[in-house]
Order: C-alpha cells, then sequence, then structure tokens
C-alpha cells in the first residue's frame, strides 16, 4: 500500500515539476539533435534525388537499406563511434543533473529555479560521479556474474535434450541477469537519495544506509521499483500499438508518428523522474523524515 | 491426406511397381559370383545363382521379398553399392562392408579406381578440408578432439584379390600429403572398355561431433559421406576431388542396397524405401533400397517422432525430436508446395518417397543439407511464423533433388548449376507461395523476399570471383557463397527478365528433360539458353559467368533549359490533333545522361517522366560508357528511371537508376524522425544508469 501511496505521491510531485520534466525533455531533444543533424545530412545526400528515399518513407525496404549501408559504410560506423561517445557525454551529463534533480523532490513545495537547480547539480555532481563510478562497477560485476550465471546454465542445460527447456534456462538466466541489474541500479537509487537527504559525503556509507534500507523495506521497495518498471513496459506496449495504426507517409502520418514519439520520449522520461520521486517519497516515510530543512548549498558554496 | 506422428515408422513400403525375388539378408555371408573383372557379356550360370540360393536359405539368411523400384533404369546404373553397417552408439562410430560394382562405361580401360573418403576431412587438422575451413563453417565450429574418419581394413576383388596393400592416397586439387580423402587404387588387370568391376571393402567410420553435415550429437547421428565411394570417370580421367570446404559431390548414378543395424532403441530415418525390417533382442536391420541416386545418408535417434505424409503417390517422412514438433507442419507443407512447384514447372519427382530430418538445435551443421531423397532441414523451435527459415530450408534442399539429385552436375567444379540454379528455384517458390516481397520476412512490418535477400549478398561482394571457378579456388568461403548461391540466381532472374517466364519455363523444363540422371555442363545448360530460346546467348553468359565485373546502370545527370515559346506543340501524340492555340507554351529541352559504371553489358529500358506527366519510354543497349539523350517537351523533366521494372537483378545498385530532377526530402526527413526517436531512446537507456 505504501509503495503505491509513494507512487502516486511521486508522480504528482512529478507533475509539479513540470518545468523540470520539459527541460530534461529538451536536453534529450538537444543531444539527439547533434546526432540527427549529420546522419540527416547523410541520408539527404544520398537519397534527396533518389526515388528512394520516397519509398523509404512508405515501407521498410531491404533492398534500399543494403546499398545505403554498402556505399556509406565509413560515415555509417563514424556515426555509431559518434553515438557511443554522446551517449557517454549523456550519461556523465545526467549524472551531473541527478544531484538538482533530487533535490527538487526533497523540496516539492519550493518554486522551481534553474539558478538553485543548476548550483545544486554542481554541489552534488563530484560525489554523484563517484557514484556513477560504483555504478559502473556494479555493471560489470553484473556482466561478470552474468558469465558464472550463463556457464551453469550451459552445463545443466548440457545434459538436458529438450530445446524447449534449454531456452527457458537460457531466458531465465538472462533474465536474472536483467534484475540483479535493475535490482543494483534501485540501491544506487537509494544511494543517490541519501547522499542528497542527508547531504552525505561518503558515498561508500550512502550505499551502505542504501543496502541496508532496501535490506529493512524490501518488500516495499522491490513493489515500488518493479511496479514503475512494469509501467514502463506498459508504456511501450501502447507506443507500438498506436505506431500500428500509422501507415503511409503522407505529411498528416508523419506529423502524427512525430508526436506520438514525442509524446513516448516524454512519458519515459516522466517515469524516469517518476523514480526519483517515488523512492524519494518512500524512503521519506519509511525513515519517517516527514519535512526537511532544505541545505543551504548557496551560502555553502 | 493421411498423416501420422509416431515414434516408429508407420509401415514398411510395400513393392511398388514391378516385384523381383531378390536375395537380401546377411549379405556379407553371401557366395559371390566369380570374376573379379568380368565383362559386361559375363552372363552368372543359374546354376550357380540357384546354388546361392540354397546356400543362403541353408545358412539362415532370411529370404525377402524386396522390391524394384523401377520397372526401367532412369539411369545408366553406373556404381552399386550392397552396403552392410552396424552402428556403435557408444563408441560413435560405424563397422561397416560393402560391395562395389562398377561399370566402366568409357571407351578406356581402367587401370586404377579412385575413391571419395570424405570422412578423412575430419582426421586433423592438416586435412584440406580443416586447413580451408580453420575449424569454423556453416555457422558452426568443429570440437577439436572430437575427430571423425575411415579406416579401410580390408580392399579385395571379389574373387579375393587382396588390393588393400596396394591404396595410396592421393591429393589431386591441392597436393596435401595429409590428405587422405581420395584414395587410389590400382588395379591388377586393366578394366575394359564395358567391363565390370567388383570390389569387397571393409571399413570403420569414427564419426565426428557434427561439424558440417555429417557426425553424432548425443545420441543423434546424422551419417552422409561414409562410405568408400568411387569417383566419377570421365573424359579419360578419374574426377575425384578432395573434401573442400566449399565444395560438395559428384558422383555416379546406381543402385543402393543398404542394411542398417541399429540398437532396438534407435530409430532410422534413411534415403530411399525400407524394403524389409529384422529384429533380434536387441538390434533391429532395416533393409533399404534406391534406385538411380548417387548417393546414400541415413539418420538414427532414439528420440526421433515420424511424421507422415502424402503428396499423391509420393510418402513424405519427417523425422523430428518431440519438442520440435511446433515446426512439423511447416517443413510439411513447404515440401509439398515444392513437390507441386517443380511437377507442375519441369516434371514430377519419380521417387516414390522422401524423407526429412530435422536436426537437434545443438546439431545445427547436420541441417540443411541434401541427398537423393532425404534432405535435412532446420531451424530454431521458437521461429516465428512471419520468418520463414523453416520454409526457406525445406524448399532448397527438396529443390537439390531435381538439381543434384536427379541433374547431376558436378559440385566441385560447377557449383552453380546446383547450388545456383537451385536457389533460382527457390526464390520463384517461395515468391509463389508465400509472396513475392514477404517470402523471408513479413514481421512487425517488417518484409523481405527472398530475391532482395539474396541479392543483397551478392551486391556486396559481386566481382572477386567469376561463377566457374573450381570451388575451393574462391578467394572464400563468402565469394563461394556469392558465386554458387546468389549470383548465380541473380543471373537466372535477369535472364527469365531478359527471355520472359514463358520460354525462360521452357528452357528449364527441357534442361530437366534433357539432362536428368546425367551429368551436364555449363556448356550444356547454355546450349539450351540458346536453343529453347532461338537466340545466341553467349554473350550473356560469356560475361556472367566467366567474368568478374559487375553491372551497374545509373542515371548521372538530367536538365531542362526552357528553350522558346511556340503556338503549337506537336509531340507523337498530338501531331495528329487539332493545333492548339496557345502561344504561350513553352518548350523544354532536356538532357539526359545514363551511365555505365560496370563491364557488364545488358540491354536496359529506362522511363523519362516529365512534370506534366508525360512519360517517354526508352531501351539503351549499354554499350557505350554513358550516352545523352535530348528531348524537346512542353514540360520539364521530373525524374528518371532505369529498368523501371527492376528486371536487372545482376545491377548491384538500385538507388542509382533514379535521379528525379527537384530533390525531394520527404524521405529523408521521415527516415530522419524514425532516427531521432530511436537516438533518444538510446540516449534515456544510458541516462537510466546514470
Amino acid at each position: 500500500m505504501i509503495a503505491f501511496k509513494a507512487f502516486v505521491a511521486g508522480s504528482l510531485m512529478v507533475w509539479q515539476r513540470r518545468k523540470l520534466w520539459l527541460g530534461l525533455y529538451v536536453c534529450n531533444l538537444i543531444f539527439a539533435l547533434v546526432l540527427i543533424i549529420p546522419a540527416r545530412s547523410l541520408l539527404a545526400r544520398f537519397f534527396a534525388d533518389r526515388l528512394a528515399g520516397g519509398t523509404l518513407a512508405e515501407q521498410f525496404d531491404f533492398a534500399i537499406w543494403a546499398v545505403f549501408l554498402k556505399q556509406n559504410f565509413p560515415s555509417v560506423s563514424l556515426l555509431f563511434n559518434l553515438m557511443f561517445v554522446l551517449g557517454v557525454i549523456y550519461w556523465l551529463f545526467n549524472a551531473f543533473l541527478n544531484g538538482g534533480i533530487l533535490m527538487q523532490f526533497v523540496n516539492p513545495e519550493q518554486k522551481f529555479n534553474l539558478g538553485s537547480f543548476l548550483t545544486t547539480c554542481c554541489y552534488f555532481f563530484v560525489r554523484f560521479f563517484r557514484l556513477l563510478l560504483i555504478g559502473l562497477g556494479v555493471i560489470v560485476l553484473v556482466f561478470l556474474l552474468s558469465s558464472v550465471i550463463f556457464a551453469l546454465v550451459g552445463l545443466l542445460a548440457g545434459n538436458i535434450e529438450n530445446e524447449i527447456v534449454k531456452s527457458i534456462l537460457r531466458l531465465l538466466a538472462a533474465g536474472s541477469v536483467l534484475l540483479l541489474l535493475l535490482f543494483f541500479n534501485m540501491i544506487l537509487d537509494y544511494a543517490k537519495i541519501i547522499t542528497v537527504v542527508w547531504d552525505e559525503l561518503k558515498v561508500l556509507k550512502a550505499v551502505r544506509l542504501a543496502m541496508g534500507f532496501v535490506r529493512s523495506n524490501f518488500g516495499k521497495t522491490l513493489i515500488l521499483y518493479f511496479g514503475i518498471s512494469f509501467l514502463a513496459l506498459i508504456l511501450l506496449v501502447l507506443y507500438f500499438s498506436i505506431h500500428g495504426w500509422l501507415k503511409g507517409a503522407s505529411a498528416m502520418v508523419i506529423l502524427a508518428t512525430f508526436l506520438l514519439q514525442q509524446i513516448y520520449i516524454i512519458s519515459k522520461l516522466g517515469i524516469r523522474l517518476d523514480f526519483f520521486a517515488s523512492q524519494m517519497y518512500l524512503y521519506r516515510q519509511t525513515s519517517g523524515i516527514v519535512t526537511f530543512e532544505p541545505i543551504e548549498i548557496i551560502n555553502e558554496a | 491426406m493421411k498423416k501420422c506422428l509416431d515414434a516408429e515408422p508407420c509401415s514398411i513400403r510395400k513393392p511398388l511397381l514391378n516385384k523381383a525375388v531378390h536375395v537380401v539378408g546377411a549379405w556379407c555371408t553371401m557366395p559371390l559370383p566369380p570374376p573379379c573383372v568380368v565383362s559386361s557379356r559375363c552372363i552368372m550360370p543359374l546354376q550357380i545363382f540357384m546354388f546361392l540360393l540354397l546356400g543362403l536359405w541353408i545358412s539362415g539368411g532370411n529370404l525377402k521379398a524386396q522390391s524394384q523400384i523401377f520397372q526401367q533404369p532412369l539411369s545408366q546404373r553406373i556404381a552399386n553399392y550392397q552396403i552392410k553397417v552396424r552402428l556403435i552408439p557408444e563408441q560413435k562410430a560405424l563397422q561397416g562392408e560393402e560391395i562395389l560394382t562398377w561399370h566402366n562405361t568409357s571407351p578406356d580401360s581402367i587401370h586404377e579406381l579412385y575413391f571419395h573418403l570424405y570422412m578423412n576431412a575430419f582426421r586433423n587438422l592438416k586435412s584440406t578440408f580443416m586447413k580451408e575451413s580453420g575449424g569454423r563453417l556453416r555457422h558452426s565450429r568443429f570440437e577439436h578432439g572430437k575427430w571423425g574418419y575411415i579406416e579401410i581394413k580390408n580392399l579385395q576383388l571379389i574373387d579375393g584379390t587382396d588390393l588393400t596393400s596396394a591404396i595410396q592416397y592421393v591429393s589431386p586439387d591441392d597436393n596435401n600429403s595429409d590428405d587422405m580423402t581420395v584414395m587410389k587404387v590400382p588395379l591388377s588387370i586393366p578394366l575394359p572398355p564395358g567391363g565390370k568391376v567388383r570390389l569387397r571393402i571393409e571399413f570403420h567410420v569414427q564419426l565426428p561431433r557434427v561439424f558440417v553435415r555429417a557426425g553424432y550429437c548425443g545420441d543423434f547421428f546424422m551419417v552422409g559421406q561414409w562410405f568408400p565411394k568411387i569417383g566419377v570417370y570421365q573424359n579419360g580421367s578419374w574426377n575425384c576431388h578432395q573434401y573442400h570446404a566449399t565444395s560438395e559431390f559428384f558422383a555416379d548414378f546406381g543402385v543402393y542396397d543398404v542394411t542398417i543395424e541399429v540398437p532396438k532403441s534407435f530409430v532410422v530415418a534413411a534415403s530411399g524405401v525400407l524394403v524389409a525390417v529384422d529384429s533380434t533382442d536387441t538390434t533391429r536391420i532395416l533393409h533399404y533400397r534406391s534406385e538411380d541416386v548417387h548417393d546414400f545418408a541415413w539418420a538414427a535417434d532414439p528420440l526421433f517422432k515420424i511424421a507422415k505424409e502424402f503428396y499423391k503417390n509420393i510418402e513424405i517422412n519427417l523425422y523430428f525430436r518431440p519438442w520440435r514438433k511446433k515446426l512439423v507442419s511447416r517443413y510439411l507443407s513447404a515440401v509439398k508446395n515444392a513437390l507441386n512447384y517443380f511437377e507442375n514447372w519441369i516434371g514430377p519427382y519419380p521417387y516414390p518417397t522422401l524423407t526429412l530430418v530435422d536436426p537437434p538445435l545443438a546439431a545445427s551443421g547436420a541441417g540443411g543439407m541434401e541427398y537423393p531423397t532425404l534432405i535435412t532441414v532446420g531451424s530454431p523451435w521458437w521461429m516465428p511464423k512471419g520468418f520463414r527459415l523453416p520454409e526457406m530450408v525445406a524448399i532448397h534442399e527438396f529443390g537439390h533433388q531435381y538439381w543434384y539429385g536427379m541433374v547431376a552436375s558436378n559440385e566441385f567444379e560447377e557449383a552453380w548449376l546446383d547450388e545456383g540454379i537451385n536457389t533460382y528455384s527457390e526464390i520463384r517458390i517461395l515468391g509463389t507461395f508465400y509472396g513475392t516481397r514477404t517470402s523471408v520476412l513479413d514481421l512487425w512490418g517488417i518484409q523481405i523476399g527472398d530475391d532482395e535477400l539474396q541479392w543483397t549478398s551478392y551486391m556486396f561482394m559481386p566481382q572477386f570471383d567469376p561463377i566457374l571457378r573450381p570451388t575451393w579456388e574462391y578467394l572464400n568461403h563468402r565469394s563461394y557463397g556469392v558465386n554458387a548461391y546468389h549470383k548465380p540466381a541473380m543471373m537466372l532472374l535477369t535472364l527469365e527478365n531478359y527471355l520472359g517466364t514463358e520460354t525462360m519455363d521452357q528452357i528449364m523444363r527441357t534442361y530437366f528433360q534433357r539432362w536428368k540422371f546425367k551429368h551436364p555442363t555449363s556448356k550444356d545448360f547454355i546450349q539450351v539458353v540458346n536453343e529453347v530460346s532461338g537466340q545466341k546467348m553467349d554473350w550473356f553468359f560469356e560475361q556472367f559467368l566467366y567474368e568478374t565485373g559487375y553491372l551497374d546502370y545509373a542515371v548521372h545527370s538530367i536538365s531542362s533549359k526552357r528553350q522558346r515559346t511556340i503556338a503549337k506543340i506537336a509531340t507523337s501524340q498530338d501531331s495528329l490533333q487539332a493545333p492548339i492555340k496557345d502561344s504561350t507554351k513553352a518548350v523544354y529541352h532536356s538532357e539526359v545522361i545514363l551511365k555505365r559504371n560496370g563491364e557488364f553489358i545488358l540491354p536496359v529500358t529506362f522511363e523519362v517522366h516529365f512534370t506534366n506527366g508525360n512519360v517517354i519510354v526508352e531501351s539503351w543497349s549499354g554499350r557505350e560508357r554513358w550516352v545523352k539523350f535530348e528531348y524537346d517537351e512542353p514540360a520539364k523533366i521530373d525524374y528518371v528511371t532505369i529498368d523501371p521494372q527492376k528486371k536487372l537483378w545482376l545491377d548491384i545498385d538500385f538507388v542509382n537508376n533514379t535521379l528525379i530532377a527537384k530533390k525531394s526530402i520527404k524521405g529523408v526527413n521521415f527516415i530522419s524522425l524514425k532516427w531521432l526517436f530511436w537516438i533518444q531512446n538510446l540516449l534515456q537507456f544510458f541516462a537510466f544508469f546514470s
């Protein structure tokens, strides 16, 4: 029940922070545009004076894409590299923003102020960067663990003739790796919350406290986290269902597709904020912290 | 249609056409006819035959009525085998004896015999096969230590003259002294033209872990290329190549009488017709007969289930493991479609049986292979219906019953004649039954046709090798794929579009009818094309079979300039109509430059579309490197398309076949928006773990 309450309260907080939500969307769009501008120029150079461009707008054409890839392989490969670099920058950028975002949910009544938001981001960045490195370590650990899990499943499946059982075992292994990754990510979310709420300077202590919190509120934290994850899944299904109705390449369809896609992106960003807000609410409620004295960051800075 | 699912064969094949009394059973105890090298005129006295019959009866051998499959031989029956083989599952081995009767149909005296010992390809890492493949082939990896080999325990003429010590291993293709896939056996007495030689060969086969085509995987056994197999004596010499990573096989037609002994728990799938089954307390002995074929393969597995169906009088048996049941109807429906298509297209399937083996996924290297009257299929069990991999494999492998099975071209030297023609057939059949645009994939809004798929594989690597080249001489395995499968298929699609479907159908029919149960070459195919089409098409094949160039037409440039204003525009369409009083109408002088980028030349049509809707259709021989066409029309050019109906499947770039006068970015924007969305998602994924 508390998990559901936290979700509702978190969602309300996100709604109250619409400016922040919008701001995050704009950032996401700008980053994506950095990549899409050269990509579009590549497409335009190749397709603008050929009928194939129009064909691709109408339907997927394997042969045309194959020609495109063959003739633009160096450029496409460059774009992929650029995408990776941009992804890493965006990852760091989000680590920078997270402190500011979480602080918004510490005191949701306070009006959004860009200056104070950015100051908070700066204030927490070093600690959040450390948490990011810990997160990276956790990802590496999970992947190492996954190779052990898959090796075990391989050993187990080696003696099983039934291919369906084998596939299910492998699927379970992959699923458990994913769940593990999400679980550790959830713990790191609480570590971020603890860092902001208690202005905790030692990130390892924050992680330890987060683990303790999750351990003592195992059911609630899991229900909340995977409940919101399930919502993201529903959103995905919903998107693809509606997207399936949009056929053709008329101006209206293009516009409708664009709007649908952006609504989906915005909703996903909302869910990301909801993770923070709801978990913050849950943490506060279960830790008995109902009101906060906002940290006077500006003075300290 | 009758259909059954069972762990046991539904029935033993009843005699089909003409029954003939024949001696069957433990033939290794059978007294053998006298002369080791006999002339074709030599006739076994009736008394001896009766004596043998009696001897067998007394010695406890089973006498069974054996069905002769065809009333009249369909082929020359040059290489005939009687084989008795025992599977030893715990050792993953075979113990076999074969009696080979080989007819010398050549005008030469034969001094030596050549044999394929294919299983020796897996003997060690030094074999030509392993050197060429590097232990990786057909999405499969060789498991070190799980070697395979064949040992000749004894080889003698039927009169008992021992030839074992005379065996020599030769490497005609690459002089690799470590390769033991070809064996030479000198004959003590030359075999005269028209003569027959009978040999008794005892052999032991250690099966490898399934890597390529044959081997074991747990209790599943795919037994192909397993017995000492005589080469083809052709044009005054032996055609007996080593087993290469990028080659398949070549052999003479004959009759195969094969007795397979397996532990009782095993279910056997084999080429040909099951004519008798014997059982002891622990074993099952199955006797198969296959006529007018050039190979014999079988599989055994205690887990096999059988699904049986009929197409007219042809019995189709699919052997599969129970959890792969989901694919059964897909495989069966696909081969029935193929049977139907081939029957109407070029001629009926003459054999009474067709066996399909669906290997387990862990033995996928054994899947997708053809043997006469037996094919192996293969696909992951979960394959969604929109992805037609099971159908594609089944149809392709079935097609080999025609192009390889009956029209037995040399797969070592002219692989395109079976793989290329078969891929062309596969494209046609898949297109007919599953839709041209959706014949491979129709899933989540993504559609891919087999023609596109084959074309894509071809266009990435169009010019490293000519199609006609011994398969092991291709640059690599990919080039083999391009030149044996994809490029020839595109060549035949192009030829079909050039000559017309009706003429092409007649060509394929004539080629099949003329060359079934024989060994045609590329020249024979070309001759049929020339004869049926009534055109000399050598220029076509000279380019695409023998050369390494490529075909690529492009619209290089288009331009339109306002020239003058006239009172009346006379075009071919309106010249006979009343003058139009429009003094303001302009004439545009337009130029179109077409370019041939590649070396290959084919006549091509192109369309010039004007902004007023007019379309001019023209053709270009393609001989010049570039050509300029000029038009004076009352409108500007809108766009130009070369090969608008996409007839030239050999063209490696369809995108440059069009050029638009006014750039259009609608499509580009639409794609960009889609990409934008996916990039945004990807960025969010990164952010989630920040």
